[in-house]
């Protein structure tokens, strides 16, 4: 009887730490969406086909951040001793093993769209940044089919994703309007709110139109 | 079951002929009756229970049905929904302290209705994905329901997840967390075959070492090495598939420590070789698939392994996944031999070798393949509930309903029949089940009574 009381207890108790954990996270999140700050970022956009209504999503990646080396990656250093031993340079040094994460900081553009500015292990020196991790580190350039040793090495962070969801009348509407635009001339913008390093997706923004606004989604934030 | 009928029937005779004395033909009747009775409450449970889950997956799909017409606060409404339910069945359960199958369900519908919660929430509000959180809450929650649900089923489950975890951050200290997992999978596969090494026949003991071989094989990534010596690529795009040969490895290592410790032991799987067999050439079929880029394109793996990798390599992979196969036909033969027949395990087995037949043949297309695949789970599922209840194994019920569960599961995401025509297949099927069950157990009562 005691042990039973004991067990109700207990799991009253788990119930509850779930259930705030998960209004915790959704308060969170819907605190970003309403106040957090606007941010654009240049991202890609494809077809959308049978993927899309299948799963009905648009799922996207912003462009990957590519920043000039300025900081010490152990591994890469290596590699560039290496390289300049054998006087050989590989085009591209594969980070993927490489787990350590970094902080990008971003700036404001004159059209207003944020661009990666630098790269650092400590968010301290930046108003917005994201933690990624880096991917790969390009040494050398082509030039006149030529290999030619880059002065800096560039280094490529892995971006974020937007995942955006939409009913099929609504995914209908917005391929209507993309499928129609050749992919060359598309450009397209992931729209953000953020605070504190978290970036949610809220739109993209193809050719100066909203795909909320093409397929008549309410928009939750203020 | 059918034993104690028969006794039961056969008491007033053997009264009548002085066999038995009347104080003892009561004592026995009231002992048998009370055998008879739980078998069957166990048997009505265990239908019940399978309509109930085929009743909720088909709430599951007029929820998604009509998800897109929801905004964002009835969403994340909807996503604490099943939690609260589920504190509210949980409590219930201990409070009345109801049975075995009951306990199980409340651990694993308080775990599911968790992950569910954050999934929604995170998938609603477009959070980002952190799938390390995630594990590593479900597994705190999940030990917290093993202790007081006493629930296996969710134990079984945290040991999945935390294979998984590990492979999380295995990507993240490759060399590390590889050299560690392969100690310890080697470890306990050696350990598996010294321990049964006197009482083995030659070809269990063959068996054994290729296994341990394979074990190797399968969780280092040495396989990959082996194919793409001089390749400078090898790393990029294998780690999906590696990731299920480790999961699958990590599960066969599971059985064979529960084999030689836990509760399983009365199954005695080294006698059923075939299934561990199978989930080794299962692993080798997922990592063989990687190497023909895409799912899709998996009719020219052998094709794309010719053109792209050394003969000799090629070579060894191929006699490697020879010997194998033929040990697992072997096993199959002597399995289906046995005294003890454990016809769910194989026809569950023969699912392996078809992933390697996809694979090796020039195969156009991938339906026929999948249909066969469905309905060999479908009908080993099938067995294993037969088995459950004529050998009155509360585990062999519990392994075919959890097999209808998780494809009850899969299905509820990835089909391509409509949303709103599965929702209608799965609850005209479990109010079938529930009413055919009622039917019968009536009829029944009425025969026992008469």
């Amino acid at each position: 009887m005691k042990n039973k009381k004991i067990l109700l207890a207990l799991f009253f108790i788990v119930v509850l730490v779930q259930i705030g954990i998960g209004l915790k996270s959704a308060f969170g999140g819907i605190d970003i969406l309403q106040s957090g700050q606007v941010v654009k970022l240049k991202c890609s956009i494809g077809n959308i086909g049978s993927w899309n209504y299948r799963n009905l999503i648009i799922r996207e990646r912003v462009n990957s951040f590519y920043l000039p080396y300025n900081s010490d990656i152990v591994f890469v250093e290596k590699e560039i001793k290496k390289a300049k031993k054998k006087k050989s340079y590989p085009e591209n040094i594969d980070l993927w093993g490489y787990k350590s994460e970094f902080y990008i900081g971003f700036k404001e553009g004159k059209d207003g769209i944020y661009f990666p500015e630098a790269y650092a292990t400590k968010p301290d020196n930046f108003d917005i940044y994201f933690k990624t991790t880096p991917s790969i580190c390009i040494l050398i350039k082509y030039e006149n089919k030529k290999e030619v040793l880059l002065p800096t090495p560039k280094i490529v962070f892995n971006s974020m994703s937007i995942k955006l969801s939409y009913s099929e009348k609504q995914l209908k509407k917005i391929a209507g309007y993309v499928n129609n635009i050749p992919g060359e001339k598309r450009n397209a913008v992931g729209v953000f709110r953020y605070r504190d390093g978290t970036f949610l997706p809220v739109d993209i923004i193809v050719n100066g139109k909203s795909l909320n606004e093409i397929a008549g989604k309410k928009n939750f934030e203020k | 079951m059918l034993f104690e009928k028969t006794m039961l029937k056969r008491i007033p005779q053997y009264e009548a002929d002085g066999i038995l004395d009347s104080a003892n033909a009561t004592r026995l009747t009231e002992h048998l009756k009370k055998s008879v009775q739980t078998e069957k409450s166990y048997f009505i449970s265990a239908i019940y229970f399978a309509g109930v889950i085929l009743l909720l997956v088909s709430a599951c799909l007029f929820v998604v049905n009509v998800w897109d017409n929801l905004d964002i606060v009835q969403k994340l409404v909807i996503a604490f929904v099943p939690l609260v339910l589920s504190g509210i069945f949980g409590a219930v359960v201990i409070a009345k302290n109801w049975g075995v199958l009951l306990s199980e369900s409340a651990g694993i519908c308080n775990i599911v209705s968790f992950g569910f919660m954050l999934t929604v929430v995170a998938d609603t509000l477009g959070l980002p994905p952190n799938a390390k959180a995630f594990l590593m809450l479900l597994i705190t929650f999940g030990l917290i329901a093993v202790y007081i649900f006493k629930s296996n089923i969710v134990a079984g489950g945290i040991a999945i997840l935390t294979a998984i975890l590990f492979d999380e951050f295995r990507r993240e200290i490759p060399t590390t967390f590889d050299m560690f997992f392969v100690l310890i999978a080697f470890t306990l596969v050696c350990i598996f075959t010294a321990k049964n090494w006197k009482k083995s026949t030659i070809l269990q003991r063959i068996l054994g070492l290729v296994v341990c071989i394979c074990a190797l094989v399968a969780s280092s990534g040495f396989v990959k090495m082996l194919l793409n010596y001089g390749c400078v690529d090898y790393v990029s795009g294998w780690h999906v598939f590696e990731s299920s040969g480790i999961i699958l490895y990590a599960l066969a290592s599971i059985l064979l420590l529960s084999a030689s410790f836990g509760r399983f032991a009365n199954l005695e799987f080294y006698k059923l070789p075939h299934l561990y067999v199978g989930i080794v050439v299962l692993s080798f079929a997922f990592g063989s698939i990687n190497f023909s880029s895409e799912f899709s394109d998996i009719g020219r793996g052998y094709s794309r392994l010719i053109e792209r990798y050394p003969d000799t390599a090629v070579m060894m992979f191929i006699a490697l996944v020879c010997v194998v196969s033929v040990v697992y036909l072997v096993m199959v033969y002597k399995a289906l031999r046995a005294e003890n027949k454990h016809l769910g395990m194989v026809v569950l087995s023969l699912m392996f070798p078809l992933y390697m037949i996809i694979y090796f043949t020039e195969a156009k297309t991938f339906l026929p393949y999948m249909l066969i695949v469905n309905v060999l789970y479908f009908v080993s599922a099938g067995l294993f509930i037969y088995a459950g209840v004529k050998k009155r194994d509360y585990l062999f019920g519990n392994i075919g309903i959890g097999m209808l569960i998780c494809q009850s599961a899969i299905r509820l995401f990835n089909s391509d029949v409509e949303i709103l025509a599965r929702a209608i297949f799965f609850a005209i099927c479990g109010v079938l089940v529930i009413v055919i069950n009622r039917i019968i157990s009536k009829r029944r009562g009425g025969c026992d009574e008469e």
